[in-house]
């Protein structure tokens, strides 16, 4: 007799407890309601336009004399970087004694289409930067930026150097042509142009259709298959329902910002090959002469660790560090390993230079 | 609340057990010596559905019941859970035709491999025929079906009727379409040549996106035939190993695994980004000419149009930007010392939030909200 590789009635009997566990997993879910996300204690201090600025209660009785200011991607919402109580980068990075600011940079309308890279650069930022500085007495201050905010932040160290004492970049894109980089082979041959003259803003639909075509089968399908084996245990499933309120809040991108993002660094690459050019300055890596702490995932299929890594072969200074964190894009903010292993890092490398 | 609490839970109840005894018909008609009535089964191949629809029914139902923030999570369950009965379905009646090989392993291999690809869509029809929303797109997922979701969003053709107009654009033989373009192509005439002109051209736009969706359809339909022989390779393999399947969930990993392998190797080749972003740039093309002949007819009739929006934004921004330079030249002149002070300055000068709320939103605000002690446990 011929060896089935499985049982007809096996898949019955998987079928039918599949059905019940989603079944009774609907009753959790009614019950587990609305998820809170971005945890931490803060305050607004300062707000332009949508953007606003956040300081964060520092959780030690000295922290360090110079605040560290976060500047996180337009894509998707900064509160990744304190999603809960047990997964937050920010709180970690307190308790460490940093002090810690954030820019929220909130959600563009049809208002802001005309918002470009020298806003977000030299306005948004430099305000932020300016407001820390003058509310603290000093003249400089650390910055940490995260994946496109990362961009931004080696932009702004290059043309603000005097403002920037220490600058960490986290999963931040600097080669964008380096091989394994999807993202970018995608945005090639797009005509950006036609793309924002057509729909001003681009929607954060459409960066989530480019996200879930990375990985589609574990993104739309598995991932779910997943979930119903944590349907029966609250806790865990609000841990899922935080991430994926983070996946799918996308705000839309300012639309010229977005053309001159894609053009300058996806499609022709300046920030690595010369050329790029924000609010009529010239940046260059080499203008970056403060120490640089990379932080770099290991497996981040959105960020190639290849694109990251080039940074050391281009930046100014002559004080450059590495991390290699063994895990994805994603994880990197939220898994344990990372919040045992990288805000101390963070914290322990921005200390070292403080003193 | 209680009251409808416990509803909920009751018709739960009946709903599991009906469940129960629904797929315990199913598992008697698999028992050895049971058989369907008839030639065939109550379903055809890859006709996933029998199990997936009474699910589908009820949990439409509960999912109205949901908190806002867990409807989002539970509706994509819901879609998986679908694509999962599918999956279930189809192996199911594979392996009942397994029974019927006694001791044929090669054939029954065979047999599964027919069905797998055939579940997987698009096999025997010709290049010209595949439709964009079948097989890959609608057997267990998903690119496809995202973006359509994504272009029906800001179309002003709803979903079901772009579907609709498929015949004329889409899926239809080459002869056909040529014969359509030449119609297009003929001159407009008369006291409505410019706007005749203009549908001719949304019509020639409207084609070239349904052949540029059509060709990255096609592209990812070889997705889903290399993810079925790679998941008849791997279940070959592990037959060969003496490895049974643990389950339907293992089921469904092999063939999560083999589709993102499959898809892997497609998206490796020049031919995907070259036609993604062929179908972007057609939808963009399309969706500016609509925006040109809405913002025509809005012009008659003494209505704002977006380009006069954006004009007006725009100039904004302009006003914005000088504005900004005009602080930092006046910021910059500032002796040493008082440097620091100007950006509060400016922020006094700006207006307090309450009232920049009623302002546009374009409008530059710039100031601090809550000036507290800055160092220190607060």
């Amino acid at each position: 007799m011929m060896q089935l590789p499985l049982q007809p009635d096996q898949i019955l009997k998987d079928a039918l407890d599949f059905n019940q566990k989603i079944s009774r997993g609907m009753l959790t879910l009614r019950d587990v309601g609305d998820v809170e996300v971005g945890v931490t204690p803060k305050e607004a201090v300062y707000r332009e336009d949508k953007l606003v600025l956040y300081r964060y209660k520092p959780t030690v009785d000295k922290p360090a004399k110079t605040p560290l200011l976060i500047v996180y991607a337009l894509v998707n919402r900064p509160y990744m970087t304190d999603l809960q109580e047990d997964r937050s980068i920010i709180r970690n990075l307190l308790d460490h004694g940093e002090d810690v600011y954030l820019i929220d940079w909130g959600y563009p309308d049809g208002a802001d289409r005309f918002l470009d890279l020298n806003d977000y650069i030299n306005r948004y930022i430099h305000h932020c930067v300016q407001y820390i500085c003058k509310a603290h007495g000093l003249r400089k201050i650390n910055l940490l930026g995260i994946c496109q905010g990362g961009t931004f932040s080696l932009c702004y160290t290059a043309l603000h150097a005097e403002r920037v004492a220490n600058l960490v970049t986290m999963v931040t894109p600097v080669d964008f042509h380096t091989s394994r980089n999807v993202l970018s082979d995608w945005a090639r041959e797009l005509d950006v142009d036609l793309l924002v003259d057509t729909v001003g803003n681009v929607p954060g639909e459409l960066l989530n259709w480019s996200f879930l075509s990375l990985k589609p089968f574990r993104l739309t399908g598995q991932k779910y298959a997943d979930m119903t084996d944590i349907l029966d245990d609250p806790k865990k499933l609000r841990n899922f329902l935080r991430m994926e309120k983070w996946i799918f809040d996308s705000p839309d991108q300012a639309g010229e910002a977005f053309r001159e993002f894609i053009k300058y660094f996806y499609q022709q690459n300046r920030l690595v090959t010369g050329g790029l050019e924000i609010g009529g300055r010239g940046v260059s890596l080499k203008q970056v002469t403060v120490p640089v702490l990379n932080v770099y995932a290991t497996e981040d299929h959105l960020v190639p660790p290849e694109s990251s890594i080039a940074l050391e072969q281009h930046v100014g200074t002559r004080d450059y560090t590495s991390i290699a964190f063994p895990g994805g894009h994603i994880g990197i903010y939220v898994s344990g390993r990372s919040q045992k292993e990288v805000p101390p890092a963070i914290a322990k490398w921005l200390q070292e230079r403080s003193r | 609340m209680t009251g409808s609490k416990d509803s909920t839970e009751a018709w739960s109840k009946v709903w599991l057990d009906a469940q129960k005894q629904y797929m315990d018909t199913w598992m008697q008609m698999s028992q050895p010596g049971k058989s369907w009535p008839g030639a065939q089964a109550p379903f055809g191949w890859g006709g996933a559905g029998a199990w997936a629809d009474p699910m589908q029914q009820w949990t439409r139902l509960m999912t109205q019941a949901l908190p806002q923030g867990s409807q989002d999570a539970s509706t994509r369950l819901l879609d998986l859970g679908k694509s999962y009965m599918s999956l279930g379905e189809t192996f199911w009646q594979i392996l009942q035709q397994g029974k019927d090989f006694a001791g044929q392993e090669t054939d029954w291999l065979e047999a599964m491999k027919k069905a797998f690809s055939s579940a997987c869509g698009s096999v025997g029809s010709s290049e010209q025929e595949a439709d964009p929303w079948s097989g890959f797109a609608t057997f267990w997922g998903l690119p496809m079906n995202t973006w359509e979701r994504f272009a029906c969003s800001f179309s002003p053709l709803p979903g079901a009727l772009e579907k609709a107009l498929r015949p004329e654009g889409g899926a239809v033989p080459s002869d056909m379409t040529r014969a359509v373009r030449q119609m297009l192509s003929m001159p407009p005439v008369g006291y409505t040549r410019e706007w005749q002109e203009q549908a001719q051209e949304w019509a020639q736009l409207y084609m070239e996106y349904a052949r540029a969706m059509q060709e990255f359809g096609q592209l990812l339909g070889k997705v889903s035939q290399r993810a079925a022989e790679l998941f008849s390779q791997k279940l070959t393999g592990l037959l060969k190993e003496g490895k049974p399947l643990e389950g339907l969930r293992s089921t469904y990993n092999l063939w999560i695994d083999c589709g993102e392998d499959a898809y892997a190797e497609v998206m490796g080749t020049p031919d995907f980004p070259h036609m993604q972003a062929q179908m972007v740039n057609a939808l963009m093309r399309l969706k500016r000419h609509e925006q040109a002949m809405m913002d025509e007819m809005m012009t008659a009739l003494n209505m704002p149009t977006r380009r006069e929006l954006d004009t007006t934004h725009q100039r904004v921004h302009g006003l914005q930007q000088q504005l900004g330079a005009l602080q930092d030249a006046m910021e910059n002149s500032l002796p040493a010392g008082q440097e620091a002070q100007a950006a509060p300055r400016a922020a006094a000068r700006a207006p307090a939030k309450k009232k920049t709320a009623a302002k546009p939103a374009s409008s530059q605000t710039r100031h601090r909200v809550q000036p507290k002690k800055t160092r220190g446990k607060s």
